[in-house]
């Protein structure tokens, strides 16, 4: 690896300056299970790293009064997937961190990594885009909060400022009757990346036979994490039901743009959309039941 | 500029100045000569490199030795205690669990933590909890034999010649 600067400041606001200051040449490293080998293996030059792990306020997972949680962006996956209150709260974000590699890639890779690191197949940041999770961003201006569905503007591309960070993500709570799932098709079941991840988040009405509201995003089939939007109406009022499942499949399959590549033809994945949006549905509607 | 590290490595304080861009593996072997934890892949997907940083598997391949500063770590030779292995790695050499060995440390490292969490996992709860260490002999079978003599409680812990585990010395001058 090239030789470069290290800085791990303990103060947020001395990490903003110091990445405002350096501009292209700063780096932020979370667990750098990405970063590190992406500056061996592509011999990048990178003057400065600045490391995240001194910053108190980027830690942790905690719930507040009007229910939301807050999830700091250096949680682990390993935090993330085992916290009771996240499994309680929104069960497909422990689902989709368990997803993340190993377990010692999920005792170093961060929450907030997975979604910095902004690639279209990650599976722990589509969860918090379905369930509607802001990220709490800190920068020299000060604080600013963006929907997670609003951060990521392309591959590796996020809506930063210079010497911006992201701090946390807030779930808010969710209301009664809702259930949700997080589940990826891949070739072999562990260490692979996705070649299609559904997150679905479903709200029941009180006749536990109506879906109320739903969202249905997708990993690895689209240049982002967008909402599968035309499923997500296609569900809203409707019965609860094979029919209305396999609606819903068919048309995520069409909001899905997928490319192909070394893991799948984009036909092939077209499909999996299709199959796997049903599947999660079906998993999400089961636990909306399931749920007080 | 070079950085003062301070850490316990299998117990041992050990105080050094380190450059930013030497990963945590090359600091364990190079500086130190703990050549346990071994180099198979480099980018995290065969956990050859797996030691123990407050007391959770890492990938030291993937880990900056300043991102290690105040954290205790312990590599396969710090499971050695009371002159004894432990029952991870005395299984190991019980059911011959090994081939070439490069694999071994990290797939050592890694069970005795998974172990010691999961004491008593299904056959497939454990095959998942050593996924992330990679055989290329794929002696998997034995491993797992190996594994699971440990949760039955049939391991005897093997008595090894009394070795003080010691550390490449600080450079003069520093």
């Amino acid at each position: 690896m090239r030789r470069f600067d290290y800085a791990a400041p303990t103060q947020v606001f001395e990490a903003c300056a110091l990445l405002a200051d350096r501009g292209d040449e700063a780096r932020v490293l979370a667990g750098g299970t990405d970063l590190i080998v992406q500056m061996r293996e592509r011999d990048r030059r990178v003057p400065l790293i600045v490391s995240l792990r001194n910053l108190a306020e980027l830690k942790g997972i905690s719930q507040s009064a009007d229910g939301s949680l807050t999830i700091g962006a250096m949680a682990t996956g390993n935090e993330v997937h085992h916290s009771a209150l996240v499994q309680n709260h929104a069960f497909f974000i422990s689902e989709g961190a368990e997803l993340l590699g190993s377990i010692q890639i999920r005792n170093r890779g961060t929450l907030g990594g997975n979604v910095g690191n902004a690639a279209p197949s990650a599976d722990a940041a589509p969860p918090l885009v379905a369930a509607n999770a802001t990220a709490s961003l800190v920068g020299t201006k000060g604080k600013r909060d963006v929907p997670v569905g609003d951060l990521m503007t392309g591959p590796g591309q996020l809506a930063l400022e210079p010497g911006e960070l992201i701090q946390s993500f807030t779930v808010p709570a969710a209301p009664a009757h809702t259930g949700t799932r997080y589940v990826r098709h891949v070739p072999r079941r562990e260490m692979d990346i996705a070649v299609v991840g559904i997150a679905a988040q479903v709200t029941l009405e009180d006749d536990l036979a109506t879906i109320k509201d739903a969202s249905v995003v997708l990993s690895a089939v689209a240049p982002t994490w967008p909402h599968a939007t035309t499923a997500e109406q296609a569900l809203r009022g409707q019965s609860v039901n094979d029919t209305t499942l396999a609606n819903a499949g068919e048309a995520a399959a069409a909001d899905s743009r997928p490319i192909s590549d070394v893991r799948a033809s984009a036909e092939y994945r077209r499909m999996m959309v299709d199959v796997y949006t049903r599947r999660a549905l079906a998993t999400a509607i089961e636990r909306a039941r399931a749920a007080v | 500029m070079d950085y003062p590290l301070q850490l316990t490595v299998n117990g041992v304080p050990v105080k050094r100045i380190v450059e930013p861009q030497v990963r945590l593996l090359d600091f364990l072997r190079e500086d130190l000569g703990l050549t346990g934890a071994k180099e198979g892949c480099g980018t995290g997907d065969c956990g050859a490199c797996t030691v123990l940083i407050d007391g959770d598997p890492h990938h030291s391949c993937l880990t900056l030795a300043v991102e290690a500063e105040g954290a205790a770590v312990t590599t396969v030779e710090g499971l050695v205690t009371d002159d004894r292995l432990n029952e991870v790695q005395s299984a190991f050499v019980s059911e011959g669990a090994t081939q070439c060995g490069i694999c071994t440390p990290g797939f050592v490292v890694m069970a005795t933590a998974y172990l010691r969490d999961n004491p008593n996992p299904t056959d497939d709860e454990l095959r998942m909890g050593i996924a992330g260490n990679l055989c290329r002999c794929t002696g998997y079978e034995t491993i797992v034999t190996a594994l699971h003599s440990v949760i039955d409680g049939k391991v005897e812990r093997i008595e090894v010649a009394p070795e003080p585990l010691e550390l490449v010395p600080e450079p003069e001058g520093e």
